[in-house]
């Protein structure tokens, strides 16, 4: 069956962009093959490994698992989104600092996923930080190195108090 | 993956497309099962009618007679948050918390959860003790009917071609009933090898009430019947605990897999219904 592309408007890392599609096309493809946004990761493109975690809504979200064409109004937020002016996100700083990759292949997604969580408890116990990462699979398996770098990240935006 | 995509501005349009386009069709909510199964090639639909976000249908609401009312966009997220479900169908929050992982219960919906159908997920098995009906609409009108009969086989329910799944309703539990859903996994978010809702009702020390789940045992969640009528006006024993645990077992027809045996899915049945009826006997006291 022949489908035809649709022009949508999606808000990606506070832009308007458009972009032509078809309706069968996942978020995941238009952030890697239209827009170039590569942070999110083709993985197992069963929205079990996380690594192509995006926020939509300040929530996570495996882009493998959303058809663009749905997405609407809801603000996406890559990887490539989170630094302001050349300086990175504090959570970014953690993560270097505490060693919290190996491969980095999970990294966009346990970064995004890491965001989230303080977005809404700005102070979560380290139980809490796990659960938050439950969709993200680091097969490095450097799980405690990364729930240092959320737990100092956690630190981080409280010392500059705004983690949005 | 093919198809066209339609967005319903309203129920009414929704049922009228799948009306129109037959068994080419299919509802997408959060789509979180729905597209794995058209990238796995299991489901080949030529257009996809998306719900969107309904007005009224991601709603949850109490019943004046003490139960709760999903719309069936509830997200899962919605429904671990929710006060509400909280305090009148615990049951479902411990079954919800359990599936897949953050952005899964972001997207995923409870209504598009027991369309899927799937052998081993959570929240089928506590409805079921929750005796939820579910509500249906086409152009041909609405059916409301209980959770049980709706759940007919591995994937299947008996949701005609052009209907839809409009909401789930909890009716109040028994006064001084507590339930509780056990789940067996390998690794946390994997589906059920065997999954384990138990509702008891305790009264002076005799049970009045017992609803017991199986999930994961067979091609649908199901009451364990015969397990049940043993617990019934009897005082809850180890011994008797131990009778209808083992009958369950007995009641449960459980394929092997990649992930368990039967003969172990059985043994572990035995082994979940017995910690399910405890831990619901220490909730009862409290």
């Amino acid at each position: 069956m022949k489908t035809m592309k649709r022009v949508v408007r999606l808000w990606v890392n506070g832009d308007e962009v458009e972009v032509a599609i078809e309706p069968s096309a996942l978020l995941l493809d238009v952030l890697r093959d239209s827009l170039g946004l590569t942070g999110a990761r083709r993985g197992c493109e069963s929205s079990y490994c996380g690594a192509c975690t995006v926020l939509v809504d300040g929530r996570t979200a495996h882009s493998c698992a959303l058809l663009a064409a749905l997405v609407g109004e809801r603000k996406i937020i890559t990887v490539e989104g989170l630094a302001r002016n050349g300086q990175l996100d504090p959570l970014q700083e953690s993560f270097i600092e505490y060693n919290g990759f190996q491969c980095g292949y999970c990294t966009p997604g346990m970064i995004l996923a890491a965001k989230s969580l303080l977005l809404e408890n700005p102070n979560p116990t380290e139980a809490e930080v796990r659960r938050a990462i439950d969709g993200n699979l680091c097969r490095c398996t450097g799980y405690q190195k990364i729930v240092q770098s959320i737990l100092d990240g956690a630190k981080k935006y409280a010392q500059t108090n705004a983690p949005g | 993956m093919r198809f066209e995509l339609q967005q319903a501005g309203s129920i009414e349009e929704a049922v009228s497309l799948l009306s129109k386009h037959g068994e080419d069709a299919r509802v997408i909510a959060g789509g979180q099962s729905l597209l794995l199964m058209i990238r796995a090639g299991l489901v080949r639909p030529c257009v996809l009618v998306s719900l969107g976000s309904l007005e009224g249908l991601e709603r949850i609401e109490t019943t004046s007679e003490g139960g709760v009312h999903l719309g069936t966009l509830t997200t899962h997220r919605q429904i671990l948050q929710s006060e509400v479900v909280n305090e009148r169908a615990a049951v479902l929050v411990q079954a919800v918390g359990q599936i897949g992982s953050t952005p899964v219960r972001n997207f995923g919906t409870i209504g598009g959860n027991v369309c899927h159908n799937e052998m081993g997920s959570d929240p089928p098995s506590a409805l079921l003790a929750l005796d939820a009906k579910v509500e249906c609409l086409s152009i041909r009108g609405r059916r409301k009917m209980p959770l049980d009969a709706f759940l007919t086989g591995y994937f299947e329910t008996c949701l005609e071609p052009d209907e839809i799944l409009t909401g789930i309703e909890i009716p109040a539990l028994p006064q001084g009933s507590r339930a509780v859903y056990l789940k067996h996994a390998i690794r946390a978010g994997d589906l059920a090898i065997v999954g384990v809702a138990a509702l008891l009702e305790v009264r002076d020390g005799f049970c009045q009430e017992a609803r017991l789940v199986l999930g994961g045992v067979g091609p649908v969640s199901f009451r364990a019947l015969e397990a049940e009528k043993l617990l019934r006006q009897q005082p809850l024993t180890d011994d008797l605990i131990d009778a209808a645990a083992a009958a369950a077992a007995a009641m449960s027809d459980p394929l092997s897999d990649a992930h368990a045996s039967a003969d172990y899915r059985r043994k572990m049945v035995r082994v979940f219904v017995r910690r399910a009826i405890h831990e619901a006997m220490r909730e009862a006291k409290r």
